[in-house]
């Protein structure tokens, strides 16, 4: 009864389409060629963004090998599906002064009231790392609870 | 280390290499786009001059948004660059912003028909009011770091794909 519930709510809530899902990948890849996909984040972006913030100053503070000493728990498990590479790079990245002067996270400037993001590391066939993530942006009242927008970014 | 050194040495040297005109009146782009160079954090501004009016706005967005995101990649590419980050305050993608093409951007522009003030329809949604967004007081101001390598973990634009997404969009 539940599940049909919840099927007859989603039906619902596409047809009047009170939301967007935007889907993006940090590089080109089909999906024949997926091994494995594990969730990094699932949350507000708004959270998201400060994560991502909070591990770029450690890098900054700490270097690559150190930075996940001090991190919140919520940056922590971000952080750890980062390869070091990823960590090297966003370093470097750093290290040119292109992300400190830019360090503040964003608020969205959106009417809407929710924002998700649901980041996803990604292994390919060849063994490469890439990252793939859902941006969900919902206008709803009341609004969408946390699990609602879950079976929404992954049906 | 020495692989940090190494990235920030290409990126270094590749910032300080930029031509410094480019005539876009020869790819049919039908408002002038300017460009404004911030040297010290090498932040690159596009421009779009043009508005963005309420009768005509998502099909206008669309056009503006791929002849800016056009500019920009063909820009990059022919600086030598393979990728770029959109980096005005409230859409940054080097503090995670996710969106990282021109499809996405699109359908970024279709949110307005559900934003719930949508009575009241703003052609500066996404930034109003002096807001740092890539529309900012009616008009796109795009604001663009180049690179030569992708930052892993962070969704940045492919210049190649992006010269093709929008190409097809002109």
């Amino acid at each position: 009864m539940k599940k049909l519930l919840l099927t007859l709510s989603l039906l619902f809530m596409s047809a009047h389409a009170d939301y967007e899902i935007i889907k993006s990948k940090s590089k080109s890849f089909s999906d024949e060629n997926v091994t494995s996909m594990e969730i990094m984040y699932f949350g507000s972006l708004e959270n998201y963004s400060k994560s991502v913030v909070e591990i770029q100053k450690n890098i900054a503070e700490k270097g690559t090998e150190g930075f996940l000493n001090g991190l919140s728990s919520g940056a922590e498990s971000l952080a750890k599906g980062f390869t070091k590479a990823g960590v090297q790079s966003m370093g470097a990245g750093l290290g040119i002064g292109i992300v400190i002067g830019a360090l503040d996270p964003f608020i969205m400037g959106f009417y809407a009231d929710q924002t998700f993001v649901q980041v996803e590391k990604i292994t390919l066939k060849d063994g490469s790392i890439a990252y793939s993530n859902r941006l969900f942006v919902g206008n709803k009242h009341p609004s969408y609870s946390d699990e609602e927008i879950k079976n929404l970014i992954n049906k | 280390m020495k692989t940090i050194y190494s990235i920030l040495m290409i990126l270094t040297l590749a910032s300080s290499s930029f031509a410094d005109t480019i005539d876009f009146k020869s790819d049919k782009l039908t408002n002038v786009i300017e460009i404004d160079f911030e040297k010290d954090d090498n932040i690159f501004t596009f421009i779009y001059d043009a508005w963005l009016k309420k009768s005509a706005y998502e099909k206008q967005y669309n056009q503006y948004m791929a002849e800016t995101l056009y500019a920009v990649s063909t820009y990059g590419k022919q600086n030598g660059y393979s990728y770029f980050a959109i980096v005005n305050e409230k859409m940054n993608n080097l503090v995670g912003y996710p969106i990282n093409s021109y499809q996405g951007l699109v359908q970024y522009g279709r949110l307005v028909p559900i934003m719930k003030n949508r009575e009241d329809f703003n052609p500066d949604i996404f930034g109003g009011n002096g807001e740092e967004t890539i529309i900012v007081n009616g008009r796109i101001e795009m604001k663009v770091i180049y690179l030569k390598e992708p930052i892993e973990g962070l969704f940045l634009y492919n210049i190649d794909e992006t010269v093709t997404d929008t190409k097809k969009a002109l």
